[in-house]
């Protein structure tokens, strides 16, 4: 059920993307790192699923409201002249390779165990 | 409960699909001004790139504005090129204007006199009384003289035609009263005309002729009509 709204999400979404026009450079930059923000928050929320502690609520709050906050700091970054921007692109990008760790893990952890089924017993 | 959990499940996935969505749209979106920007866009180039492109616009600028004072230099040397032209195309002018004043051939105004000369029964003026006339004058030191407004310049001839027309530049006849306008230092003509029994003017009253000088301190004399042309005379080269 969820896999099927996912490709129906993203067909619709490459759609969507191709049908707005495009926006204006200076505010592409925001969007790139609400992206990295939310890309994170699906992450982390992939990661969470794994561990079996996957709670909704707090994966919606996160997509949204770290992909704003990661945008305000970025305006406060510009208005400032310091790159705050690279901050948040470093923390999102550190925990999004936490996450595929632990994604990668599991997975490795399943392969594995599937492999020694057959060999050991 | 079953239902329940299949509700939440469906809940849950519409969630995922939304986000999913927003997510994969927003991500093509910025695929797209990306793209755009790195077609055409300086903003989109990186920092270094856009050094380096500074710094060849800087370099370039240097040029331009060198060039653009070389320019400058010149655009000022032919301008006072120009005005020294200026300059001397004014000097001409004004050594032209001199000279044609001094031949007569402007109009011309100073201080001096004014001497009419009249007929009476007892004599009439002659062409040479007038002669002597502007001799004593052009003696005294005059500038510019006319007799009945045709002006004296250095190739006029007085000659008689009868006893009663004098001919004056080739064409012009005068005959009595005659008006001698002439300008110069008025106390020094003055002088000249008044001496005592040689001077003009006694010459004049002792053989019975009417004559009165009067000074101005303004004259106007006019210009000579006629064209003053070389036909025959060539400078010495």
């Amino acid at each position: 059920m969820a896999i099927l709204t996912i490709i129906i999400g993203s067909v619709l979404g490459i759609l969507l993307g191709f049908l707005i026009p495009t926006i204006p450079y200076s505010v592409s930059k925001y969007l790139a790192i609400a992206i990295v923000a939310a890309l994170d928050s699906v992450f982390g929320g992939i990661a969470s699923s794994i561990k079996k502690n996957f709670d909704l609520k707090v994966f919606i709050s996160g997509f949204f409201v770290n992909a704003i906050i990661a945008m305000l700091l970025t305006y406060l970054g510009q208005r400032l002249n310091v790159d705050i921007y690279l901050a948040a692109i470093i923390v999102f990008v550190g925990r999004m390779f936490n996450n595929l760790g632990i994604i990668r893990r599991y997975y490795l952890d399943k392969i594995s165990k599937n492999f020694g089924k057959g060999k050991h017993k | 409960m079953k239902v329940k959990v299949d509700k939440q499940k469906m809940q849950m996935a519409i969630i995922i699909g939304i986000i999913t969505l927003l997510l994969v749209s927003s991500m093509f979106i910025q695929f797209k001004a990306v793209d755009k920007s790195q077609e055409s866009n300086i903003e989109s180039l990186r920092s270094d790139e856009l050094t380096t492109q500074i710094a060849t616009y800087k370099s370039r600028y240097e040029e331009t504005m060198e060039q653009y004072e070389e320019n400058q230099n010149t655009i000022s040397e032919y301008k006072s090129t120009m005005d020294e032209n200026k300059e001397s195309t004014n000097l001409l002018d004004k050594e032209l204007n001199d000279t044609e004043t001094l031949l007569g051939l402007t109009d011309v105004q100073g201080e001096g006199l004014i001497i009419t000369l009249k007929d009476t029964n007892e004599a009439t003026y002659t062409a040479s009384d007038l002669l002597t006339l502007i001799n004593e004058l052009k003696y005294a030191g005059a500038e510019a003289i006319s007799i009945n407004d045709n002006r004296v310049v250095n190739l006029t001839e007085i000659t008689a035609i009868n006893n009663s027309f004098i001919m004056m530049n080739s064409d012009s006849r005068i005959s009595s009263p005659y008006t001698v306008k002439v300008i110069g230092d008025k106390s020094y003509l003055m002088s000249t005309l008044n001496l005592k029994n040689s001077g003009f003017v006694d010459l004049m009253r002792v053989n019975n002729l009417e004559i009165t000088v009067e000074e101005s301190k303004n004259v106007v004399i006019n210009k000579y009509s006629k064209e003053i042309t070389a036909k025959k005379m060539k400078e010495v080269e």
